[in-house]
């Protein structure tokens, strides 16, 4: 069973992919140490090395290639140890830090990585509220780029 | 289109079939979402968590069809699929594969196996564009063995997986390539029941992981003997076969621990629980702090102690093993509340201590407030304790289970599974506390919930349909019984074990017409 779990560690710390292949990110330094640790003992306390790592992803903010990479690594090892709402609180966090017609695609992709999050906790509430709103927001952006169109074309 | 895709696998899972129907069909048309940019998890794990299925529409919409048990129309869009790729061969290779896996279960197989001589072919033909050719063609060469074993041609399948392996043995045996051939041959052996060959290789497989140095506790070593053992058992060798699995197991466990816990099983049953006790207290005094086991252990000796009537001792051993539990896990882990939980459930089921049950879940729920909320499934099993709290039939149970249905259904989804399930409790609850028209309400309930989420097909829904209908009878609302019996009827066809359900269903209508024909 011991041995089980700590494979599904080491697996967790390789699942993250990119386009295929897995990046380094702003907060790796502290991430790769969470993992580590994990991997040796699944109930070690690696809270502090999460949130250096999250604060490190937030500071190098969306312009941060690996930004989306950085996120789901924070969710993902704040997952591993129970704290959901910090889970969701990263999202959040992350949003935040997306305004802007210009990262309204980066807004996009995190809502959809947040939504397959709460899926797989079986939040199925919680996840339909999201896709609802993310629709909403499509649906509205593509009003606005047809209305721009047509201005510009009529 | 991935949010669409999403949104629709939600309502299947809160069970609103017909909303998730037409949002797939809604991106019928369109092109695969690209997905580039979004990091998730592309590691799918059985069991594991629910994966919203992100792909090409039509055979996404497929699969929600196969998964509800809608064969034919899979089946049209599988064709569709292949029909409309015909001018791009890598969107033509993906829709038959997908169709040949879907004609190996619901189909001809001689059918699939043709369509898989097809994707073969493709491969084949695509060698000088596809950097990963060689291991993509063992693939399908091992794909194509099944289809050929499943379709009665065994002797082709085992020439293609023979000269594989023959291919792959210049990289070395101890090499990935092959020791792959190796398991594929191995497993198709076993599919043609041809185990005097797969005997021979299942002892390669383990010598080779004996000589590449594999530890007695290493995945490679273990899934080595576990074939061996399948082998042997499928040979007729169970003792042998129960031995091996035992040997692949053993090594899990701290030395002699296994023979202390069952040291102490024997004193328990010999009469002799202060010792069994002393003994454990041994075992939680040196027991590893990260071990998962030792609690598991712990809670199945002291169900042993109260089996035998030795309650006192049971409690002992509660109160000896909490405290462990809080030192092996972090205080704000939701694994702590649930080990809390499942001692709580002990407490009161086992032991009728209900105060000290009281205490283990409020320090459950605060560990669950303070990481995942109220609203998190880690709340289900606290509320589900809760309830059991009270006693069978009391209002306080009813309100208990009243408030774990409403719990699921704003987790889960109204028309969810869970939810369906609750009201099935709640509504043998109010039928035990004699309050038959409120549970006559709650079964019919339960039967819409069931029918939304199923479509009203499949072999839980009908049998479903059946155990209500026997309940009715049994509170002489024959009318009721004998409607919601010809439902059940109506719909037993079309899925597996069908027809042994419906002579179930008529023994069942007869009973009910005889009812309702006596004076």
């Amino acid at each position: 069973m011991r041995a089980a779990c700590l494979i599904f560690v080491a697996l967790l710390s390789a699942v993250g992919t990119y386009a295929g292949t897995t990046h380094r990110n702003a907060g790796s330094k502290y991430f790769d140490e969470a993992d580590r640790i994990l991997t040796n003992n699944s109930n070690a306390n690696i809270t502090a090395l999460a949130e250096k790592g999250w604060a490190a992803v937030r500071t190098a903010g969306p312009a941060d290639p690996s930004f989306l990479e950085g996120v789901y690594t924070a969710a993902r090892i704040f997952g591993v140890l129970g704290r959901e709402l910090r889970v969701e609180s990263v999202y959040a966090e992350a949003m935040t830090t997306c305004e802007g017609p210009a990262l309204e695609v980066m807004r996009a992709r995190l809502r959809l990585m947040l939504a397959r999050e709460l899926i797989g906790q079986r939040q199925n509430v919680k996840a339909e509220g999201i896709l609802r709103s993310a629709l909403s927001k499509e649906e509205r952006l593509s009003h606005k780029v047809f209305c721009m169109w047509r201005l510009f074309n009529v | 289109m991935a949010f669409v895709q999403c949104l629709a696998f939600v309502r299947e899972q809160e069970g609103d079939l017909d909303e998730a129907e037409s949002l797939y069909a809604t991106t019928l048309g369109y092109a695969a979402p690209d997905l580039t940019g979004v990091v998730i998890n592309r590691i799918i794990s059985y069991p594991g968590p629910p994966v919203p299925p992100i792909g090409e529409p039509r055979t996404t919409l497929a699969g929600f069809y196969l998964t509800h048990e809608r064969t034919a129309e899979a089946e049209h869009l599988y064709r569709e699929a292949v029909n409309q790729a015909a001018l791009d061969s890598t969107k033509r290779l993906d829709a038959l594969r997908q169709l040949s896996g879907f004609l190996a279960f619901n189909g001809s197989k001689e059918e699939a196996l043709a369509t898989e001589r097809q994707v073969v072919s493709l491969v084949e033909a695509q060698r000088d564009r596809n950097p990963d050719f060689p291991s993509a063609i063992a693939y399908e060469r091992n794909a194509l063995a099944e289809r050929l074993t499943e379709a009665g041609h065994e002797a082709e399948a085992k020439t293609i997986l023979e000269e594989d392996l023959i291919h792959a043995e210049p990289k070395g045996r101890e090499s990935p390539e092959y020791q792959g051939a190796l398991s594929w041959l191995l497993h198709n052996r076993i599919q043609a029941k041809d185990y005097d060959n797969a005997e021979k290789l299942a002892e390669e497989a383990v010598r080779l992981a004996e000589s590449n140095g594999a530890a007695p506790d290493s995945a490679q070593w273990r899934t080595a003997i576990s074939m061996l053992a399948e082998v042997r058992r499928d040979q007729g060798y169970s003792a042998e076969a129960e031995e091996l699995i035992r040997r692949s197991l053993a090594p899990q466990q701290p030395e002699g621990m296994q023979e202390r816990i069952a040291a102490i099983d024997a004193l328990i049953r010999g009469g002799r629980p202060q010792e069994a006790f002393v003994e454990m207290q041994q075992i939680a005094e040196a027991a590893d702090a990260s071990s998962p086991n030792d609690s598991f252990r712990f809670l199945s000796l002291a169900q042993l102690f109260v089996t035998f009537g030795y309650k006192s001792e049971a409690a002992k051993v509660a109160a000896l093993t909490v405290p462990l539990e809080e030192n092996r896990l972090r205080s704000d882990d939701p694994r702590l509340a649930s080990a809390l939980t499942d001692w709580a459930g002990f407490y009161r089921g086992h032991l009728g201590l209900l105060p000290q049950a009281d205490i283990l879940l409020s320090r459950a729920e605060g560990i669950v407030r303070e990481c995942c909320g109220m609203a998190t499934p880690h709340m289900e099993p606290l509320l589900r304790e809760r309830a059991w709290m009270a006693a069978a039939g009391s209002a306080a149970r009813i309100r208990g289970l009243e408030d774990l249905r409403d719990f699921r259904a704003s987790v889960y989804g109204s028309n969810s599974r869970p939810v369906e399930d609750s009201t099935r409790d709640l509504a043998v609850s109010y039928r035990e506390s004699g309050q038959w028209q409120q549970a006559a309400k709650l079964y019919l309930n339960a039967a819409d919930i069931s029918a939304r989420r199923t479509g009203g097909r499949g072999f839980e829904h009908v049998q479903l349909l059946d155990s209500i209908a026997s309940e009715f009878a049994a509170h002489s609302d024959l009318q009721m019984a004998l409607a919601l019996n010809q439902r059940a009827l109506d719909r037993a066809t079309g899925f597996a074990r069908a027809d042994e359900l419906r002579q179930i269903i008529q023994t069942h209508h007869a009973e009910i017409q005889l009812k309702l024909r006596a004076p």
